[in-house]
């Protein structure tokens, strides 16, 4: 069973008199434990096809399948619970909830899981200490600097086990070394726990670091290079 | 639970918003209670002074008495009196005659009612018979005196030990008279007896009209308002064992008195509800540009997959909070208030000099109630119509679609 599976998927928008092909027809299988980069230009189609996998918007064709889950009949709700239980993301601009500590942001998955809360603390300390954040598990998003921010969104994607953690330009807002450091940590993760990442760049020095880079030009796949082990 | 947690910090993102919707909910809490707390008071006062000077708790009546207040339309009091006394549960009975006619002075004539009360024995609970209403002289304490109201001897021109004749309709339609000494002068506040009101024995009055033994109202006292309902059915049987008797509630017997607080109520529910109307749209507001100025972040919440019941229920929890905080607020503002209000009270005597209701003397200085069962059900439905008015704004979180909420 592959962790990501896509045939035909294809994306397009109305933009006045234009049809816009953000996604043009993808087929894409990334297997489990696979470190994946999305390579491309601003308006390749990138953040679109994470969209997609995510189960954050439909595909007007193709199929979808996450983790062996076939998303195409799926309801919003559906498409929740999936990404809830099998999904974990980053974004950009790590959006983390500001009325919540460092703690608290990851605790929120784990509540809305539905987890006991007497099974939080053994659940979230470990990937606190892991992620260098157990120093600042009671302090708000705004009391972080950038990176620690992004450390502790990493830490929401994957307290809940996911499957694959999806990460849209995870280090676009980020000074090289952070970025750099950022990039290790979740390397090791996908090491270490087995999850699959893919996320999306344009920085070649962050791109340098996947496994597999899957590069992609106006909706379409122009590359697939894998590393040799 | 963290979506209580997050309600609470979310509230306090927006200081001078939450601050501003909190007094509101609180003020008009504290509005809609303190107002129906005074009317509580004034209602209660009004209920006790009317029982006791009117139909008593319950009244015993001829059954056509209500309706046309015929004089001839007695009911045995010699016979019941001793057997509703004996009743547990009532406190006291007053058996009582009205005889409208003409009182004539030396100088003048005017119509008033007679009234004939057990006055020794009532003196002590009917505020009519309150010595402090006495302008001059005392209350009658023969069959052969009257105490009359002070406008009334203005009008006829009598100070006290000066005489007076009352004439009226006896049982048989036939014209009655009667000499009196009037030995005292009244001033009670209501317009109707001081102006037009003879109080005389019912000894006095029963003779005069020819129906000794007799009385038009029997009077019963009970432990309170609340005790009617459980005691009616035992004073309806007790009543039957005379002719045409039947024992009515004092709203039946005083329809004045409980139409005006009725009318009261009415008014009460009125401003609660546009109290409620304006909380509801400023809630729903407030609520509104939370969820708006938090699109981003419900987008987010949206893609880590928290489901669309729990996306509602942070929305709910909001303007529960809210509403819970503000209904607290509102409450103890009353509670304080009303420890105040209701042990000194509110002196209005500066207003009102001689006011009545319902021919009911008021009190000036108003003594605020304290009603339970208000102070839970506004609290509860001030509550219930912050979680209503979240109910859009929450829809609106729902539609918020994640992948265009990230991108801004």
């Amino acid at each position: 069973m592959n962790a990501i599976e896509l045939h035909g998927v294809k994306k397009h928008y109305a933009q006045a008199d234009n049809v816009v092909r953000a996604v043009d027809g993808i087929d894409l299988t990334l297997a489990p434990g696979e470190f994946a980069s999305l390579a491309g230009t601003s308006g390749s189609g990138k953040t679109t096809l994470l969209n997609l996998i995510g189960g954050l918007d439909r595909p007007k064709e193709g199929t979808l399948a996450i983790d062996g889950v076939d998303t195409r009949d799926k309801s919003d709700d559906e498409l929740a619970e999936l990404r809830l239980r099998r999904i974990g993301f980053v974004f950009q601009a790590y959006n983390l909830i500001p009325v919540l500590t460092a703690y608290e942001n990851v605790q929120f998955v784990l509540q809305a899981q539905g987890v006991p809360e007497r099974l939080h603390k053994a659940r979230i300390m470990p990937i606190l200490e892991e992620l260098g954040l157990a120093e600042l598990a009671t302090r708000f998003p705004t009391q972080l600097s950038g990176g620690q921010q992004q450390r502790v969104a990493v830490a929401r994607a994957i307290v809940g086990n996911p499957a694959i953690v999806l990460a849209d330009e995870p280090t676009a807002n980020l000074d090289s070394e952070t970025a750099a450091s950022l990039l290790g940590m979740m390397r090791r993760l996908n090491q270490e726990h087995g999850i699959t990442f893919l996320f999306s760049s344009h920085d070649p020095a962050v791109i340098a670091i996947a496994e597999r880079v899957i590069r992609l030009k106006d909706g379409k796949v122009i590359a697939d290079e894998r590393k040799d082990a | 639970m963290i979506w209580f947690r997050i309600a609470w910090r979310n509230l306090w993102r927006n200081r001078r918003r939450t601050s501003i919707q909190l007094a509101a909910i609180a003020g008009s809490l504290f509005l809609a209670l303190f107002y129906h707390h005074i009317a509580v008071g004034m209602y209660a006062d009004m209920i006790d002074d009317g029982v006791r000077s009117g139909s008593g708790h319950v009244g015993l009546y001829h059954k056509r008495y209500l309706d046309d207040r015929q004089v001839s339309d007695t009911i045995p009091a010699d016979t019941l009196v001793p057997l509703l006394s004996q009743e547990p549960g009532v406190e006291a009975v007053y058996a009582r005659l009205n005889v409208p006619g003409l009182l004539r002075s030396s100088r003048n004539s005017r119509p008033a009612l007679g009234m004939g009360l057990d006055i020794a024995r009532e003196a002590a609970h009917n505020i009519l018979l309150d010595p402090k209403n006495l302008v001059a002289g005392s209350l009658p304490d023969s069959p052969a005196e009257v105490a009359i109201g002070e406008v009334l001897a203005q009008e006829l021109q009598v100070k006290v030990g000066k005489k007076v004749v009352w004439m009226a309709q006896d049982a048989q339609g036939e014209m009655a008279s009667k000499l009196f000494k009037v030995s005292g002068i009244l001033k009670t506040g209501v317009k109707a007896v001081d102006s037009g009101t003879v109080l005389a024995s019912r000894e006095a009055l029963a003779a005069l009209i020819g129906r000794e033994g007799h009385a038009h109202e029997i009077a019963v006292m009970l432990e309170g308002p609340e005790a009617i309902p459980g005691m009616l059915p035992r004073l309806k049987a007790i009543a039957s064992q005379a002719e045409a008797t039947d024992a009515y509630p004092w709203q039946k017997a005083m329809p004045n008195l409980a139409a005006i607080i009725e009318w009261g109520n009415s008014e009460t529910r009125m401003i609660v509800s546009i109290l409620f109307v304006l909380v509801g749209i400023g809630t729903l507001n407030t609520m509104l540009m939370s969820v708006m100025e938090r699109t981003r972040e419900f987008g987010v919440i949206r893609a880590l997959g928290v489901h669309r019941g729990s996306i509602r229920v942070m929305v709910m929890a909001e303007a529960l909070v809210l509403g819970l905080a503000g209904s607290v607020v509102g409450v103890a503002l009353t509670g304080l208030l009303g420890l105040y209000t209701s042990t000194v009270g509110m002196d209005f005597s500066a207003m009102y000099q001689d006011m009545d209701m319902g021919g009911v003397a008021l009190d000036p200085v108003i003594r605020t109630g304290w009603d339970w069962t208000m102070v839970l059900g506004l609290s509860l439905g001030m509550i219930l119509l912050s979680v209503l008015a979240s109910l859009y704004p929450a829809q609106r979180a729902l539609a918020i679609r994640p992948a265009d909420a990230i991108r801004k």
